[in-house]
C-alpha cells in the first residue's frame, strides 16, 4: 500500500515547474479573468443582476458555458499530454521502468496525479469564478456584494457532475499520451475528436460520444439520460484498455 | 569548468559488502537469449556471464545488439527467447526484488529538465527509501555538490550524464550496468568515470557491467571482457585471456635477401610462415627457435638483415574478434 503513496509522490514532485502545472493554473484563470474584465468594463446591468435572489447559480452557470464547451476539454488534452509526455521527453521511461515498482503502481500513480491535477483545476476555478463575482462589486461603487446567500451545495453538485463528465475525455488522453511517443498524437487525436462532439451536438445518440457530455448536460439536451452514468461507462472501459495496452507494451525504454 | 569526482570518493558510501562470498557466482547470466526485431535476429544464443565483483566490458562496435540485451536484463524489453538471472535469482519471477539491488544508465540520460538534480534524486529517493543523505552522497560522488537550483536542462550532456549515474548509485546498488557511460564526457571526465567505477568495485564491491564501442575506453577498466557482434557473442573470459590471444598473435618479422627462400625453408618447418611487402611473417616464436632459424638461414646462403616482433594491440584483437 505504502508503494503505491511513495510513488504518487514521486510522481508528483515531477509535475513541479512544469508546463502542464502551469496550464492548470493559466486554464482555472484565464476566462474568470476575462469575465471580471468584461464585468468591470460594462457595468450598466450589473447592479440588477447582483440583486437577483438567483445571483451565483447563475452566475456559475455562465461561467462554466465556455469551460465545459472549449477550455475545459483543450486544458485536459494539452494538461495530460504534457504531463505524461515528461517521460519521453526526457527519455526517462526506461529510468521509471527500472525503478522497483510494478507496471499497475507506475500507471496508477501517474493516473492519480492526472486526476489530482484535474481536482486542483476545479478547485481553482471555482474560487476564480467566485472572485470574477466578487472584483466588480469591490471595485465598482455602484455594485453591491450579491445578496444571496452563497449555495456551495449547487457548486459543489455542479462542479462534481461535470468532473464525471470529463473522465471519459481524461481516460482517452491518457491513453493516447502513454502509448505514443510523438506528443502531436494525443494533441491532434484530442482536438480533432473534441471537433467532432462539437459538430455533432444535435445528433440525436450524440450521447454515446465520449467528449461532451459536460456540454450536454450544461444543455440540458438530454433531461431523460443519466450522462454522468454513460462517462462513468466510458471511463471504466477505456481505463481497462489503457492499462492492457500500457503492460503489453514490448519497448518500455 | 572541469569538476572533479575523484576528491570526492572520501564522501560516500554506506555499505562494504562482504565480496569473497559472491566471487563463485555470476552477478548477470543470460542463457540462450535470442531476440528479433521483426523478422531481423538480433540476438543469437547470447550467453553473457559476469562474474559478482567484476568489471564487465560490453564490447561491440555500434548496432551490435549490446542496448538490446542491456535493455532485456533490466526487463525494459519483452524477453522472447532464452533466460536471464541476475544475482542469483530469475529476472522473471523476481523482478521488483532485482530491480531494487541494480541501478542502470542505458544509452541516453534520463533526467527531468524542468528540475534540479537534487529534485531529479528526490523523486527516486522516494521510490527505494533511501536515507536522505545519500542524495548529497552522491551529488558529492559524481561532482555536482555544487548545481544548487540550476535545472538540469541548463546542464551540459557531461553534467546529465552524471547526474544518471548519481541516480543509477543513489540506493547503493550491488550491480550497476552502465551502456556508454562515457557518452558526451570530456577525456578528464572519462578518466575520472574510469576512477569511479574502480573505486566502486574494489571498494563496495559492487559488480559493474560497462558497454562501450571502443576498446581503447575501457582496456584499462574492465576485469572481464564480452565481445558481440551481429548479435552474436565472439568473446567472452577475462581480460587476460584476451592479452594472452594478444601475445599470440604476435609475429616475428624476417627481412632476408630471398624472401621466396625464406618462406618455402620456414614451411618445410611446418612454421605458419607468411608473406608480407617483401619480409616473411611467422607466429612468434621461442629465442632459442629464432637463433636456430638465423643460423640455417644463413646456412642457406640467404642473408637475414631484419629481425623485429610486431605486436597486434587490443584494438587489432577485437578487430579480428569481429571480423575474423
Amino acid at each position: 500500500m505504502m508503494t503505491i503513496v511513495y510513488s504518487i509522490q514521486s510522481e508528483w514532485l515531477k509535475r513541479k515547474g512544469s508546463l502542464a502545472s502551469w496550464l492548470v493554473i493559466i486554464g482555472a484563470f484565464f476566462s474568470p479573468t476575462l469575465f471580471t474584465f468584461i464585468q468591470i468594463f460594462r457595468p450598466e446591468k450589473l447592479p440588477e443582476r447582483y440583486a437577483s435572489a438567483d445571483f451565483w447559480e447563475g452566475f456559475y452557470r455562465n461561467a462554466w458555458q465556455p469551460m465545459n464547451m472549449l477550455l475545459l476539454p483543450m486544458g485536459i488534452i494539452l494538461a495530460i499530454s504534457l504531463l505524461t509526455q515528461l517521460e519521453y521527453k526526457n527519455n526517462a521511461w526506461k529510468q521509471v521502468h527500472t525503478s522497483p515498482q510494478s507496471l499497475a503502481t507506475i500507471f496508477f500513480a501517474k493516473f492519480a496525479v492526472v486526476i489530482a491535477m484535474e481536482i486542483e483545476l476545479f478547485l481553482l476555478f471555482n474560487v476564480a469564478v467566485y472572485l470574477s463575482a466578487l472584483i466588480p462589486s469591490l471595485v465598482l461603487g455602484s455594485v453591491s456584494y450579491p445578496t444571496q446567500t452563497f449555495p456551495w451545495m449547487f457548486v459543489v453538485n455542479q462542479s462534481a457532475v461535470y468532473f464525471v463528465e470529463s473522465l471519459p475525455i481524461v481516460a482517452i488522453q491518457f491513453l493516447l499520451a502513454l502509448r505514443f511517443r510523438n506528443f502531436l498524437v494525443p494533441v491532434g487525436a484530442g482536438i480533432i475528436l473534441l471537433m467532432v462532439s462539437i459538430l455533432l451536438i444535435s445528433w440525436e445518440y450524440i450521447y454515446v460520444y465520449p467528449y461532451g457530455y459536460a456540454s450536454l448536460t450544461m444543455l440540458n439536451r438530454f433531461p431523460d439520460i443519466n450522462l454522468p452514468t454513460w462517462a462513468a461507462g466510458w471511463f471504466a472501459v477505456i481505463m481497462v484498455a489503457a492499462f492492457a495496452l500500457y503492460v503489453t507494451k514490448n519497448d518500455k525504454g | 569548468m572541469i569538476i572533479s569526482m575523484v576528491p570526492a570518493f572520501s564522501v560516500h558510501c554506506n555499505k562494504l559488502p562482504d565480496i569473497s562470498s559472491r566471487t563463485h557466482m555470476n552477478a548477470l547470466e543470460t542463457t540462450g537469449l535470442t531476440h528479433h526485431f521483426g523478422k531481423d535476429c538480433v540476438l543469437d544464443n547470447i550467453g553473457l556471464q559476469v562474474p559478482a565483483g567484476s568489471i564487465y566490458g560490453f564490447l561491440g562496435p555500434n548496432g551490435a545488439g549490446k542496448t538490446t540485451t542491456l535493455k532485456l536484463t533490466l526487463g525494459l524489453l519483452r524477453k522472447q527467447q532464452g533466460s536471464i538471472s541476475i544475482l542469483g535469482k530469475s529476472l522473471e519471477s523476481n523482478r521488483l526484488e532485482i530491480l531494487r539491488k541494480v541501478g542502470s544508465l542505458i544509452e541516453s540520460p534520463s533526467v527531468y529538465t524542468h528540475l534540479t538534480a537534487r529534485e531529479n534524486l528526490r523523486i527516486l529517493q522516494n521510490i527505494y527509501r533511501c536515507p536522505i543523505s545519500r542524495i548529497d552522497e552522491v551529488l558529492a560522488l559524481v561532482g555536482l555538490s555544487n548545481t544548487g537550483s540550476k535545472l538540469a536542462g541548463q546542464f551540459s550532456l557531461g553534467m546529465k550524464q552524471r547526474l544518471s549515474i548519481a541516480m543509477a548509485l543513489l540506493h547503493s546498488p550491488e550491480l550497476l550496468i552502465l551502456d556508454e557511460p562515457t557518452n558526451g564526457l570530456d577525456p578528464n571526465g572519462i578518466i575520472e568515470m574510469r576512477e569511479l567505477l574502480k573505486k566502486l568495485s574494489r571498494e563496495d564491491g559492487i559488480t559493474v557491467v560497462v558497454s562501450s564501442h571502443l576498446l581503447a575506453e575501457i582496456e584499462k577498466l574492465v576485469t572481464d571482457v564480452g565481445i558481440i557482434h551481429l548479435g552474436k557473442m565472439m568473446f567472452q573470459g577475462t581480460f587476460d585471456e584476451l592479452r594472452e590471444r594478444q601475445h599470440r598473435s604476435t609475429v616475428v618479422v624476417l627481412g632476408t635477401t630471398d624472401p621466396d627462400a625464406t618462406h618455402r625453408y620456414l614451411i618445410e618447418c611446418n612454421l605458419d610462415a607468411q608473406r608480407e611487402n617483401g619480409s616473411v611473417l611467422l607466429p612468434a616464436i621461442s629465442r632459442e627457435q629464432l637463433t636456430e632459424l638465423t643460423r640455417q638461414l644463413v646456412a642457406r646462403n640467404i642473408g637475414v638483415y631484419e629481425i623485429s616482433t610486431r605486436k597486434n594491440d587490443l584494438e587489432s584483437i577485437f578487430l579480428e574478434v569481429v571480423n575474423p
